[in-house]
């Protein structure tokens, strides 16, 4: 049987020998709150994303909500819905930013706070201001202000657009263009090769990892279990994990929020 | 059927039988499966069951299968999981192959070592660990370490896991029965000695890169090593004799590199509630006579955790060295590294430094509701994250599980000068080059001088 939709409990065993082990509680959580989420904001699927830890220990747990994707102008249309939650019972939607805020919140590096409601002083950057005539007050700098969600949505739109591999194959277009689950996937000829998956941002028809920079992806395969198991080192956190035996596959996201630019170095 | 004639008859049958269009299947050879499925399910309400005829056309299908290629009985012995199964059961007792009798073996060795499954029960509550299944096969790598009569150990921790590029390294930490041998060391008139049996060589430790697979122990860790390690950003591959390709060069393999970071995640994250040792003479812990657990709302605090390992020194060790002024010199005066002062044994966690703007360690709790009695509660580490120590009641322990990178920010060493240029003026050599001399031929006296 194809799967047909991520199975946390799975993908949970597959990925916890790499460090990814959910709470407990938040486990637990998940079940009941997820479907009551899921039934009060009317999404097809809602699914678990991940977790981005906090400072204070409050960490954010992520889900992925959609209504289907399309292909228009060769472009995979997804609008996928993100919301959030501290405790794993109450979920709040994280509005999605615009190109300016995304680059504002962007230019933040620090591990996120936990407290949903603090604001980041963004200076914006500007021409020197000309010396101040005496007399004259300097004119006060350009200074916004960038929200603690407004970050944390931007590091999931970047890692969301990093990572997110599917198995190639599994995601077929149909006759109207939208993209639906292949209920015809029978395993992939070759799961030690990063030309078997892709980025699920890309739709059915997306070029595969092997084609993303080279030396991101660390694939672990054993060929005697049949199981694969690709870790980001751009996105230290990011796992996946394809299993050929059941023909079930997933990944999440457990980490800082923190992209690893010294990446050219560390190999 | 009366009145049909025969030739109507064939016409109909190889209608029937013209293949679909779009199934790749005729309505004959349909209906033929569909008559055959009745007989042989013989439902009482076949009629009933228009079905019938969709689910004889929906199991038709079958997906092409990749083929997997069988494997051979070399790959299976070869395999993670075989080795793995061997931490599993009772060890088979080997048999005198001529007279059938149990041979005996040697007595399995006497260690001790902590409750992994119930330290991984506490790791499970806060989200963090590897996960039960894991955890139980550790426990079993933990208790076949401690049992090999030729490793001889009288503690066994498991450390943590190191996340590699190609293989992830298991990392166990124990204490010898009998202190490692270590070859003298080839020191030079600057360089530090390493510590033995003490400070940052306290433990020795022994990795794998499977559960059940081969364990090597890594080499004491020198002080070289240490301060060459704090200049480099690097991930592990999995394999100990890989070399370490960066700059500056680092002297040794990976195995050196590996327990250089090894000593410095262990001196900064291996943590104890406070008040359950007793600093005693010259560094040593002395388990505290009476100590009461703090409740769990507590225990999420950075004051109420101790660092449990002697601090590590710029100088690449724990206990500071100095060198001994020779007679006669007059005595220098300390360097920077020398006279460094660390933090004293036990020192809480709230005297940390900060780390990228915030503070060092985060609290962790089982639960998000403050009044959930029994709960689990720690400290993870912001300097170098995976590291983490929870406790739950009188029990705790500490874990890593990461790549094996501290969170600092990270500045390449920029390449050495450029050398300067040779500024005397460029003469011709006066000296002529000496002259080869001949090959003398082979004495043959010298065979006689010999006798």
């Amino acid at each position: 049987m194809v799967m047909q939709l991520p199975n946390l409990t799975l993908t949970l065993e597959a990925l916890a020998p790499s460090g990814l082990v959910l709470a407990a509680e938040q486990q637990a959580a998940l079940q009941h709150s997820l479907p009551v989420k899921q039934a009060q904001a009317g999404f097809k699927t809602l699914n678990f994303w991940g977790k981005i830890s906090a400072r204070n220990g409050k960490d954010y747990l992520i889900a992925e909500g959609s209504n289907g994707a399309y292909v228009s102008d060769k472009r995979l249309v997804a609008n996928n819905k993100y919301c959030f939650s501290q405790d794993a019972i109450t979920w709040v939607d994280l509005e999605a930013i615009g190109e300016e805020t995304a680059s504002r919140a962007g230019s933040f590096t620090t591990q996120l706070s936990g407290e949903p409601s603090k604001m980041y002083a963004y200076t914006e950057p500007g021409q020197p201001a000309a010396e101040p005539k005496e007399g004259e007050e300097a004119p006060p700098p350009n200074v916004t202000e960038v929200s603690e969600l407004q970050r944390l949505r931007h590091t999931v739109d970047q890692i969301s657009e990093a990572t997110g591999v599917v198995p190639k194959g599994t995601q077929l277009l149909n006759a109207t263009n939208s993209v639906v689950p292949n209920h015809m996937f029978s395993g992939l000829a070759y799961p030690d090769k990063l030309e078997g998956y892709a980025h699920a941002k890309d739709g059915p028809d997306g070029p595969s990892l092997a084609e993303d920079v080279r030396g991101i992806w660390s694939l672990h395969h054993d060929s005697f279990k049949g199981t694969t198991v690709c870790r980001s080192l751009l996105w230290p956190g990011y796992v996946f994990y394809y299993s050929a035996a059941t023909c079930s596959w997933g990944g999440l996201y457990m980490g800082s929020g923190q992209k690893n630019n010294d990446l050219i170095f560390m190999l | 059927m009366p009145g049909v004639k025969e030739n109507q008859l064939q016409e109909a049958v190889a209608f029937l039988q013209k293949t679909g269009s779009t199934g790749g299947n005729s309505v004959y050879e349909h209906l033929t499966k569909v008559v055959w499925k009745i007989l042989q399910e013989r439902p009482a309400d076949a009629v009933d069951l228009l079905e019938t005829s969709y689910l004889a056309k929906q199991t038709n299908f079958e997906a092409k299968q990749p083929t997997a290629p069988l494997l051979t009985q070399e790959q299976v012995e070869k395999s993670y999981s075989k080795a793995a199964a061997k931490l599993f059961g009772n060890p088979d007792v080997p048999t005198d192959s001529e007279t059938g009798e149990p041979v005996e073996s040697e007595a399995a060795n006497e260690y001790e070592c902590e409750n992994v499954m119930g330290d991984a029960a506490m790791f499970d509550a806060v989200g963090a660990g590897l996960g039960r299944t894991e955890m139980y096969g550790i426990m079993l790598a933990v208790k076949q370490l401690g049992e090999t009569p030729a490793l001889g150990v009288a503690t066994v921790r498991f450390f943590g896991k190191v996340l590699g590029t190609h293989a992830d390294y298991y990392v166990f930490e124990t204490t010898l029965k009998e202190p490692v041998e270590e070859e003298e060391e080839a020191l030079g008139p600057n360089d530090v000695p390493m510590e033995k049996g003490s400070g940052s060589n306290g433990y020795v430790y022994f990795v794998c890169n499977q559960l059940g697979g081969p364990l090597s122990r890594l080499p004491s860790v020198k002080p070289t090593h240490i301060k060459k390690a704090r200049q480099l950003k690097k991930f592990v591959t999995g394999k100990l004799d890989a070399p370490v390709s960066a700059y500056p060069p680092f002297p040794g393999t990976e195995a050196h590199f590996l327990r250089a970071q090894i000593a410095r995640i262990a001196a900064t994250t291996v943590l104890c509630p406070v008040g359950y040792f007793n600093a005693g003479e010259e560094g040593a812990l002395e388990k505290a006579e009476e100590f009461t657990p703090q409740p769990a709302a507590e225990m999420g605090s950075a004051a109420s955790w101790s660092h449990r390992y002697p601090h590590l020194k710029k100088q690449g060790r724990c206990a500071l060295f100095v060198k001994e002024a020779e007679e006669g010199a007059e005595e220098k005066e300390p360097t920077e590294e020398e006279s460094e002062a660390g933090p004293e044994a036990l020192s809480t966690l709230d005297k940390d430094a900060e780390v990228a703007g915030g503070e060092g360690w985060s609290p962790v709790f089982s639960s998000s509701n403050q009044n959930v009695k029994f709960q689990v509660a720690g400290v993870r580490s912001n300097l170098w994250p995976g590291a983490l120590a929870v406790t739950s009641g009188a029990a705790f322990s500490n874990i890593y599980v990461g790549w094996g990178i501290k969170n600092a920010p990270f500045v390449p060493m920029p390449p050495p000068p450029v050398a300067t240029e040779y500024d005397q003026a460029l003469v011709e050599s006066k000296d002529l080059p000496v002259r080869p001399e001949p090959e003398a031929p082979p004495a043959e006296d010298a065979e006689a001088a010999d006798e």
